[in-house]
């Protein structure tokens, strides 16, 4: 930036390529979702079409690079549920996405709910591995409890 | 020799090996309409990017003004005072991006 003559182009042009990528992202999850090719496409222009995405997309505003981020995370972490290494990228992406706006926690709350539901709180990073931990994780992966994160999980991934 | 009855399974690979495949139209004509709406939307991108000004979508003069000032060394995080004060309810890497690190 030049202080002499501050320009908002540069994070314009980031939150331009964020809703792009995010719209990829709806593409790509749609297709893993469906298996085609043109749910995935029309799922990346839903999301261009919305007008809200259409008001914030050429703006300096923090909103669609903090999703991009908090939702490639979401991505990460639904395609590589059982890898360790996939879920720290995921965790990763999530923490970037916090501290570029700390607004965006559906994509953390989702996939930690998820992993409590499938009862694979071992693979979550950086939790304590005592047993009073693994008992409250078990606890909270009753069936009841399952159903409504993987409900919650399914419908923050839609309305995010 | 009597004649044997088709089975129902028989039956149904029977109608499906000889139904014509019909056009699936209401997948293409929802890409078009998203496609229309999203094109909509993109049309003005591009001089929204290049107009210098502030945009119609509030707050970004403030968000500049926070950068400008974390160039020149000011701690916008900082608790305000009568002298100056910085809103800053972003988080550190947006301000750090927008000023180029």
């Amino acid at each position: 930036m030049n202080p002499e003559s501050p320009s908002y182009s540069t994070l314009r042009t980031v939150s331009v390529l964020a809703t792009l990528a995010t719209s990829a992202a709806c593409g790509l999850l749609a297709f893993w979702l469906s298996g085609s090719w043109l749910a995935g496409a029309t799922g990346a222009l839903i999301w261009l079409g919305f007008p809200v995405v259409g008001a914030f997309g050429p703006t300096d505003r923090s909103d669609m690079p903090t999703l991009a981020l908090a939702f490639a995370g979401l991505l990460v972490a639904y395609r590589y549920r059982r890898s360790r290494v996939g879920l720290g990228m995921a965790a990763l992406l999530m923490v970037l996405s916090f501290f570029y706006k700390q607004q965006f926690v559906a994509a953390p709350v989702a996939v930690l709910l998820s992993l409590a539901s499938e009862k694979k709180w071992r693979q979550l990073p950086g939790l304590p591995r005592s047993p009073a931990a693994a008992a409250s994780w078990r606890s909270a992966s009753s069936s009841s409890s399952s159903f409504v994160a993987r409900t919650f999980c399914c419908i923050s991934s839609l309305t995010m | 020799m009597p004649e044997t009855q088709p089975t129902p399974g028989q039956t149904r690979i029977a109608h499906a090996t000889t139904a014509k495949p019909k056009t699936q139209i209401a997948p293409f004509l929802s890409l078009l309409i998203a496609g229309l709406f999203a094109a909509w939307n993109l049309s003005g991108w591009p001089a929204r990017v290049c107009y210098s000004g502030e945009g119609g979508v509030m707050t970004e003069g403030a968000r500049l003004v926070e950068m400008v000032h974390l160039r020149d060394g000011v701690p916008i995080y900082a608790p305000g005072s009568a002298e100056r004060f910085d809103a800053s309810i972003l988080g550190p890497l947006y301000y750090l991006l927008g000023t180029g690190w």
